[in-house]
């Protein structure tokens, strides 16, 4: 058998279900150092090591193993009550953490096929000291009956459990005895009984296999679920029988017992998942969405046609299969969203290490975790966050000792909501703020601006996102070589996002980064101008406004007009994309709502709603201003699709920065 | 450390018996079991067993049963006497109460 060929196989495969684990492995250990200890955390924690090692040792990559069972030790201890947890050994877990993905890239990088590196040995051997340590030699799976006090339960239930192991468990990497022993510490009383029949002969025996299986009788205040949780790991390949007998002992009255036979509820499990997922390759659904949406396209040629030919039954049939084409198109929007939360989480590991090693105490708050975005839009965001979290750590919040009448704790924000067709980004610190004298004064040192010119706030703040622009008395490791920021701002903008900056001298900034919901199919406006077609995005779109002649003559040479009582700024499509004018034609304006304000776009005919699917627009047109992309309507002509954000930041450069259209 | 003296094999494993060692040893015994007409378990240099060390052992005693072959376990430490509390295992009983 060739182990090395097979791992070449399920490289991938490993090295996704591994980051996945070790992903959540931090989650629990940050959780806990935030927390204290907790059951659920350092189960999820051990899970995950006891997953890698069971993977790993079936591909026979031994430096993994060989590791992570030291670490598994340590952590069965841990979850047993034998070792008390502390900041410092969950400072100490994190760090394995880190070794084992360092350790498993490895071995995906080489297929297996190489010894880890000096480097890596080297880590795991001063790694492993440390963990033997702590790990007193005479410890073993199970728990000693004195160290482990038992709980006492409000409302305690007596069961019964046979248990019958699976065969593969212990070639997985799952201990038997730790099961009984978590159960045990979890438990008033606790009474195990070995079945030892199954077990063969020397001559039979399959060392590693499992042949045990166990009637056990216990008293606990878990839930019946919670009591299957601690299988929850080996469930598959296992048989489970519990039968609860009842026992009230509450705080109020004892009922009298009734028979056990009465009492008895049969709970069988053996392998009934209550959830059902898949993992699909990222590809096969950008695959799938590329494909619906040629059908979109190939379907808006069906409804013109079916128009032209002023057929109303075959109308009526193209207008359900539109409809139908819409359900399967968010369908399938769906399964590439994710919830930014996941993205979130991860900084709390970067605001612990950067916090410790700046001498910084920052609380991290997160916000809106449950926004759901394209799982690409994420994937782009997540590096550009990172620099604009470390940079708030680094150059905005300030030491303990300088931050004054403030706590000496900063905070750290991270908020994430829904807004007219675009999710928006917040990130806020409550550190020092932008000096804009400060700012001012650097950029005409590195040339950026010349001096004595006029900048309104926002763009004095903007210059921290310009390449080479560093504010930092000296470079670090972290930051100060004015790079990082000008990368975030050009990721953003190659999302079809904007970001604005709001300050206040020794209150704070927050940065708001604005992003498209999604990179592929959207619900359009479709208008023209001239002889062109346009498509604003329809979630921006607040309302059409037909202008009167009176109206046009008030049009201020088309700057802004009055809506209600509000004044509100226009933007002429035709004279900025240098459209052949039409006087006669111009009388349309789309108000569009966006970060908060509305605007006006003043267009020749309006014709509603539009399902659109985006075709990026090739290199040629990287520099285009003001168009985001393209789509193909059921003509066949090319429409252009609108850049709201970009559009609404040329009308405030003309008007220096308009204030009076805030939306009530 | 598996030794045959005089149709007597003595097993004494030390450290650890655990997943990690189970193959090696039990080949070992293997090897040397047929020539055996008594069995002495010595435990105390053990520090830490698990399931398959524990089964292991069982399968030990068993393969002694079914040849008829004496079957002694002496110097169970502390560690090893936890681990078969928690399974509800006695070597003199075999565990008969549970099967």
């Amino acid at each position: 058998m060739n182990s090395t060929l097979q791992f070449s196989d399920i490289a991938k495969e490993f090295h996704i279900e591994s980051i996945e684990l070790l992903e959540a492995m931090e989650n629990s250990l940050v959780y806990i150092r935030e927390n204290g200890m907790d059951d659920e955390a350092i189960n999820a924690v051990f899970r995950a090591a006891h997953t890698i090692k069971g993977a790993a040792g079936m591909y026979k990559i031994d430096f993994v193993v060989e590791f992570t069972h030291i670490a598994e030790n340590v952590l069965d201890q841990v979850r047993n009550g034998t070792i008390a947890m502390s900041d410092e050994l969950s400072e100490l877990l994190l760090e394995c953490k880190d070794h084992i993905q360092h350790l498993v890239e490895f071995a995906v990088l080489t297929c297996n096929e190489e010894a880890p590196t000096q480097e890596l040995c080297d880590m795991t051997k001063k790694l492993g000291a440390s963990l033997n340590e702590i790990m007193p030699i005479s410890l073993h799976h199970a728990v000693d009956v004195s160290t482990s006090a038992p709980i006492t339960p409000l409302v305690e239930k007596e069961w019964t459990m046979q248990l019958k192991l699976g065969h593969s468990i212990m070639e997985q990497g799952f201990e038997p005895a730790s099961f009984l022993a978590y159960l045990r510490k979890n438990s008033a009383t606790f009474d195990a009984k070995v079945h030892v029949t199954s077990i063969p002969v020397i001559e039979a025996l399959n060392p590693t296999q499992c042949y045990l299986s166990f009637e056990i009788e216990f008293t606990t205040s878990m839930s019946k679920e919670e009591i299957l949780d601690v299988f929850d790991f080996i469930k598959d390949d296992c048989e489970i029988v519990l039968n609860e007998q009842v026992t009230a002992v509450s705080t109020q009255s004892v009922t009298a017992r009734q028979s056990p036979k009465e009492e008895v509820k049969k709970t069988t499990t053996q392998a009934q998942p209550t959830a059902y997922s898949i993992r699909v390759d990222a590809e096969k659904i950008d695959q799938l969405i590329n494909l619906i949406g040629e059908m979109v396209i190939a379907n808006a040629n069906v409804v013109q046609q079916s128009i032209d030919m002023k057929n109303s039954e075959l109308i009526e049939s193209v207008s359900i299969v539109s409809r139908m084409l819409e359900d399967i198109r968010e369908g399938a929007m769906q399964i590439r969203m994710v919830q930014i939360g996941e993205t979130f989480n991860k900084f709390k590991r970067i605001v612990m290490d950067l916090s410790k090693k700046l001498g910084k105490e920052i609380d991290l708050v997160i916000k809106g975790g449950e926004t759901e975005l394209d799982k690409t839009v994420v994937e782009k965001i997540t590096d550009p966050l990172v620099h604009i979290v470390r940079n708030a750590i680094d150059h905005g919040i300030e030491l303990p000792s300088d931050r004054g009448d403030k706590s000496h704790k900063g905070t750290l924000t991270l908020n994430a909501y829904h807004d007219a067709g675009t999710v928006v980004i917040e990130i806020s610190d409550d550190g020092k703020g932008l000096d804009e004298e400060m700012l001012y004064k650097k950029g005409v040192e590195k040339g950026l601006i010349e001096e004595g010119v006029v900048l309104s706030q926002q763009e004095i703040y903007k210059l921290i996102l310009a390449p080479g622009f560093s504010t930092a008395p000296a470079v670090t490791d972290l930051s100060g070589r004015g790079v990082g920021m000008d990368v975030v701002k050009r990721n953003i903008e190659a999302l079809r996002g904007d970001i604005e900056i709001k300050s206040k001298k020794g209150e704070g900034t927050t940065l708001i980064i604005r992003l498209p919901l999604t990179l592929a199919i959207i619900d359009g406006f479709l208008v023209k101008v001239g002889e062109t077609f346009y498509v604003v995005p329809l979630d921006m779109v607040v309302e059409c406004i037909e202008i009167n002649d009176k109206e046009k003559a008030e049009m201020h040479g088309n700057n802004y007009i009055n809506l209600r009582g509000s004044i509100l700024p226009l933007l002429n499509i035709g004279a900025f994309f240098d459209e052949q004018k039409n006087e006669d034609a111009r009388a349309n304006i789309v108000v569009v709502h966006y970060a908060g304000r509305r605007y006006g776009f003043i267009v020749d005919e309006l014709f509603g709603e539009f399902q659109t699917v985006i075709k990026p627009l090739g290199k040629i047109f990287h520099a285009l201003k003001g168009i985001s992309g393209a789509t193909i309507l059921g003509s066949g002509t090319v429409a252009l699709i609108l850049d709201v954000p970009m559009l609404i930041n040329f009308i405030l450069t003309l008007k220096g920065g308009i204030d009076e259209s805030k939306s009530a | 450390m598996i030794t045959l003296k005089e149709s007597s094999l003595h097993v004494n494993p030390s450290g650890e018996l655990t997943i990690y060692q189970v193959e090696e040893f039990s080949e070992k015994v293997k090897k040397l079991i047929s020539s055996a007409e008594r069995l002495y378990v010595d435990l105390s240099q053990l520090d830490k067993i698990d399931s398959a060390g524990f089964q292991l052992l069982v399968s030990l005693q068993k393969s002694c049963e079914s040849s008829q072959k004496s079957f002694e376990i002496n110097g169970i430490t502390n560690s090893v006497h936890n681990f078969m509390l928690l399974f509800g295992f006695d070597w003199n009983t075999q565990g008969k109460g549970a099967e």
